[in-house]
């Protein structure tokens, strides 16, 4: 069966609590990064303008 | 093993904010520098958004005005953002304005930008029309800002009194509440000015706190995102100062609107006269001044003006009330008098002064035919001399 020749570094890599941290954060970073692009943007369109004149 | 992954947590919130925060920074230093050369745009996110009346708000040579299309119209080289667009006795205007604008969507808008106001100068423009009907709620829909109203009842410091007024009259037009469930229910509780109507506001307040930050972020990103789309926009604006001869401009200005307003006795643009009153005919002195009052009386417009005084003086702004005069020819032969329309004059004078808010309502230019076009009225290039006179005056603290 093939395996990985890098998964025994990726193991000990993930099992490093600092890189795993630093992984994780920016992990949750991304996830709110996409979450900001995503409705970062708004709306400020209003509903069709009709002049109402006086 | 579940702290990393708070402490990852927290790494990232803590990135994102102060990415966030550099990046409202960035924002306003974009919208400071470009806001000048912004004021004769009249960019529509003047209407919905925030940002820029706040980066306007903060230069202390641009003059803010709020009102609707006789801020904008006519168009002519004596229109105040044109004829002060070098600057000539150092100062521009920065117009907040959109035709059909009414009270209440100015007051929402000042009431939205809080402690920006203080000592500020403002210029609330109206004509006498405005004050005999209600908006509607399909041109008040077309007009509410969502963001100037989350401001306003979770953002500034206004007394509970004058945010249940407002709420009151909010909750009038229901349909621009419906896709906001935390904003209704807020204004729901201010409304109802019981205790457990305080509670239960302050109870909603951390949410809709939240969501007005989201939304002025949101302001900030479009409105950079506008400005950047002005390819050929120069922050660089010309100034030239000058010395302005009133009284030569008037007389010139009258002469030029003379050839202009020739096709009736009222002084009315020739197109606007054939296009809308063609078929005018003159009704007996008076016979209209029953209807007149009454429609005047009930207008909310007084409610909404009332409140507006209210929002000014209590977040400390300078404000000064300009309006138009009734074009008095046209309406003698309307049948409203001019009793009748001493009544408008006085209401609306004895409100602003209530609250020490000075009046210039021109009703000594009343008989003057030539000042606006039509019977709004908006403002001819002749009147626009007689504004733009009023307006340095306000600027430079000449005004009486």
């Amino acid at each position: 069966m093939w395996t990985n020749p890098l998964m025994p570094l990726i193991m000990r890599l993930i099992r490093n609590p600092w890189i795993r941290g630093a992984v994780l954060a920016f992990y949750y970073l991304a996830i709110l990064i996409i979450l900001i692009w995503m409705y970062g943007k708004g709306d400020f369109s209003t509903p069709g303008f009709v002049y109402q004149e006086f | 093993m579940r702290t990393i992954h708070i402490w990852a947590g927290f790494l990232a919130v803590l990135a994102v904010s102060a990415g966030l925060f550099l990046g409202v920074r960035y924002a306003q230093s974009v919208e400071a520098e470009y806001i000048h050369a912004l004021a004769p745009l009249h960019a529509p996110l003047n209407i919905t958004g925030s940002a820029l009346q706040e980066a306007a708000f903060q230069q202390p040579d641009l003059l803010m005005i709020y009102g609707a299309s006789e801020v904008l119209n006519q168009k002519s080289p004596n229109q105040a953002s044109a004829f002060f667009q070098t600057y000539p006795t150092g100062f521009e205007t920065y117009e907040v304005a959109r035709g059909g604008d009414r009270t209440i969507i100015v007051t929402e808008a000042l009431a939205a930008l809080g402690s920006d106001l203080r000592g500020k100068k403002v210029v609330i423009s109206y004509t006498p029309s405005q004050f005999t009907s209600a908006m509607n709620p399909t041109a008040y829909a077309g007009l509410f800002s969502r963001e100037h109203a989350y401001q306003l009842v979770f953002d500034t410091r206004l007394s509970r009194e004058t945010k249940q007024m407002l709420a009151n009259r909010m909750l009038e037009y229901p349909k621009t509440l419906e896709k906001d469930p935390v904003l209704q229910y807020a204004l729901e509780q201010l409304a109802s000015g019981t205790l457990q109507g305080t509670v239960l506001y302050d109870a909603v307040w951390p949410l809709g706190k939240l969501q007005t930050l989201v939304i002025e972020l949101q302001d900030h990103f479009a409105t950079v995102t506008y400005i950047r789309s002005l390819q050929k926009l120069n922050p660089e604006v010309v100034r030239r100062p000058s010395t302005i001869q009133w009284q030569t401009l008037a007389a010139q200005a009258r002469k030029q609107q003379i050839t202009q307003a020739n096709n009736n006795p009222y002084g009315f643009d020739n197109s606007i006269w054939k296009s809308k009153f063609a078929h005018f005919k003159i009704k007996p002195a008076g016979s209209g001044d029953q209807a007149y009052l009454a429609n005047m009386d009930r207008s909310t417009e007084w409610i909404d003006f009332d409140i507006l005084m209210r929002v000014l003086t209590e977040l400390g702004a300078q404000p000064i009330v300009l309006g138009r005069p009734f074009p008095a020819y046209y309406y003698d032969a309307n049948g409203i008098s001019a009793n009748a329309r001493l009544v408008f004059y006085n209401r609306l004078e004895q409100t602003a002064n209530r609250y020490g808010v000075p009046v210039v309502d021109f009703r000594d230019h009343e008989y003057d035919k030539y000042f606006g076009v039509d019977p709004a009225p908006h403002t001819s290039r002749e009147g626009w001399v007689y504004v733009d006179q009023s307006l340095n005056a306000f600027d430079h603290e000449t005004h009486p």
